[in-house]
């Protein structure tokens, strides 16, 4: 089953979101417009607009208030897959040529910095403060941590503290952000915005896991790129680290360095994989995808608690 | 003197607090100091202190916008990837980006943190408009000077004009693009007299001599005389206009009329040396 079957009965809204995506970043300059398009038709999950909507389900739904906060969200997530392009000299992103390749990192830095611009306009229609401090203090922090990722490049002496702020940064606070502003945008009390919150941080902690295990389970057709690139960077993620407590396994990873051939990085993954990390891996993915289902339960009864609940559950057992 | 030194002050206050917000330990191992440009800087500070905004507010939107202006500039320092790049180059060009993005989520913080949500919703179009008009100007998108012209304003002058109709301070918004126009034009001449490049001349280039395939270096004589002619018109009108703004602006602080003097003797040698050089 598809992750968009679970909330199908949004459709007509996610609709709305998807025009007004394409009608929020469209340019003056030709090229602006079609170098956002060639973004925003890559495609992609749209998790982060799908969980500000079921948030806003808690409170005083309006999809006309609700689509702001959600196409402002996506947009921030855009701008920062843009840069991210330019910071991994990225060639591929969901098997389409990334804007820095297309064209080059200077279009990439402006496109990017518009599409920023874009989104921080949207999201002023909301007028409650609340959620403006929510939203500023994620992207700072967002920011933090992929400056914090840089720093742990090829750093094998980091530790699972290291590993779980940084993913906390890189993905768990914009999920988390999602599903608060959400909240916040409807109306909805203190204890169930914060609850929101929480249930974000934990099942984008969990999304993250899967994530980093996925880059040495998964194919190069499902990943859109080669298993293993993640290491091949430097990003010590959670099954590097489990897989690093075997001292034979771990001599071999610190040697791993960029320009590798592809024929031994294979043998790391399938040494990382003998090592037991992956299960590892995916218990600690489930362990917050459990406290995430624990929030859920203090929530009130809707039919947005059961999709959130179905989706926590999708997330942690995905496959790509 | 009182009144002089007490700008000074305001304004030494504002960049010690504007570096306190740049001031990221691990970045600074890695790239130079962010380019903080001190005429947009005077500008604003300027303007909101001439209006009557009082000072607390003044460091505030002085400070978020240059954050933006900082965030915008550094991200221009980005480069094209290189094959064979070495790692150092390779941090450097990764950090240079996350530093951008870096100072403009503080400058959405600190406003936000402060209420001040139509002035993040002001600045946000400022950022929109100026990287609008970059790409029009590194693709050569306008169809006429007059086009590129504008975009070169609306670079330079966006974010500044922003906080000014903020503030319903027309004067200083027509004022300071003009300013910084001029300043950006010196610059743009300068460099292509030196270098034989220049983005903006490269852009004059091609609208004055459409045909021409060649770059600004295969320019005869008598072309980059008129390049250069049609970059001084342009130049020349905005000080006029700069000299008409000052009469409206009686008020205006000792240190921002020093350096108005400034740019306006630099453009009046530039257009001696061209004089001189025939």
């Amino acid at each position: 089953m598809k992750l968009s079957m679970v909330y199908s009965y949004l459709n007509a809204d996610i609709k709305i979101i998807e025009k007004e995506l394409e009608e929020t970043i469209k340019a003056e300059s030709p090229l602006l417009s079609e170098a956002s398009l060639h973004l925003l038709h890559a495609g992609g999950k749209r998790i982060r607009p799908v969980f500000v909507l079921l948030a806003g389900k808690f409170g005083n739904y309006e999809i006309s208030a609700m689509k702001n906060v959600a196409v402002s969200l996506e947009l921030i997530h855009m701008a920062s897959l843009v840069h991210d392009d330019v910071i991994d000299d990225a060639d591929l992103r969901r098997g389409q040529p990334t804007i820095k390749a297309k064209w080059d990192n200077r279009i990439a830095m402006y496109t990017g910095d518009y599409i920023f611009a874009r989104s921080l306009e949207l999201m002023t229609k909301v007028k409650n403060p609340l959620a403006h401090v929510i939203l500023s203090d994620t992207i700072v922090e967002l920011c933090k941590g992929e400056i914090e990722q840089i720093k742990d490049k090829y750093d094998f002496d980091q530790n699972l503290r290291n590993y779980l702020l940084r993913i906390k940064r890189k993905t768990a606070l914009l999920i988390a952000a999602s599903c608060q502003l959400g909240a916040v945008a409807s109306g909805c009390s203190e204890d169930v915005h914060r609850k929101l919150y929480r249930f974000g941080y934990y099942v984008g902690m969990s999304f993250q896991i899967t994530d980093d295990v996925l880059d040495f389970t998964g194919t190069e057709k499902e990943l859109g790129k080669p298993a293993g690139g993640d290491l091949l960077q430097g990003n010590i993620t959670l099954p590097v680290l489990y897989a690093m407590e075997d001292m034979s396994v771990r001599k071999m990873i610190t040697g791993v360095h960029e320009h590798m051939e592809r024929a031994e990085i294979e043998e790391i993954i399938r040494l990382v994989k003998s090592t037991g990390a992956i299960e590892k891996s995916l218990a600690m993915s489930d362990l917050y995808l459990e406290k995430a289902l624990d929030v859920l339960d203090g929530l009130p009864p809707n039919r947005a608690k059961k999709t959130l609940r179905n989706i926590a559950k999708f997330i942690g057992k995905r496959k790509f | 003197m009182i009144q002089l030194q007490d700008f000074k002050n305001k304004l030494t206050g504002i960049r010690k607090a504007l570096e306190q917000q740049l001031s990221h330990p691990y970045l600074q191992q890695f790239i130079a100091s962010p380019p903080i440009d001190e005429d947009k800087l005077m500008m604003l500070a300027s303007l909101l202190d001439s209006i009557g905004v009082d000072e607390s507010r003044t460091e505030k939107y002085t400070v978020t916008a240059m954050l933006l202006q900082i965030a915008l500039d550094t991200h221009e320092l980005v480069k094209v990837s290189r094959p064979g790049s070495s790692e150092w180059d390779l941090k450097e060009r990764q950090l240079t980006v996350l530093a951008g993005v870096y100072y403009s989520g503080l400058y959405y913080k600190l406003l936000a943190a402060a209420g001040e949500i139509e002035l993040i919703d002001m600045l946000a179009s400022g950022v929109k408009t100026v990287n609008e008009n970059k790409i029009i100007i590194y693709q050569k998108e306008a169809d006429a000077i007059e086009i590129l012209m504008d975009s070169v304003k609306e670079v330079e002058a966006a974010l500044v004009g922003k906080v000014a109709d903020f503030c319903n301070a027309g004067i200083w918004k027509e004022l300071a693009a003009n300013v910084l126009f001029v300043k950006r034009l010196i610059d743009e001449e300068r460099l292509f007299l030196e270098t034989g490049n220049s983005i903006v001349f490269d852009g004059l280039k091609k609208l004055s001599f459409p045909k021409m395939e060649q770059g600004l270096q295969s320019l005869s004589r008598e072309q980059r005389k008129h390049l250069i002619s049609v970059c001084e018109r342009y130049r020349e009108f905005a000080i006029n206009s700069i000299k008409k703004a000052q009469t409206h602006l009686p008020g205006m602080n000792a240190t921002l009329n020093e350096r108005l003097e400034s740019i306006l003797g630099q453009h009046q040698s530039m257009v001696n040396f061209f004089v001189e050089e025939g």
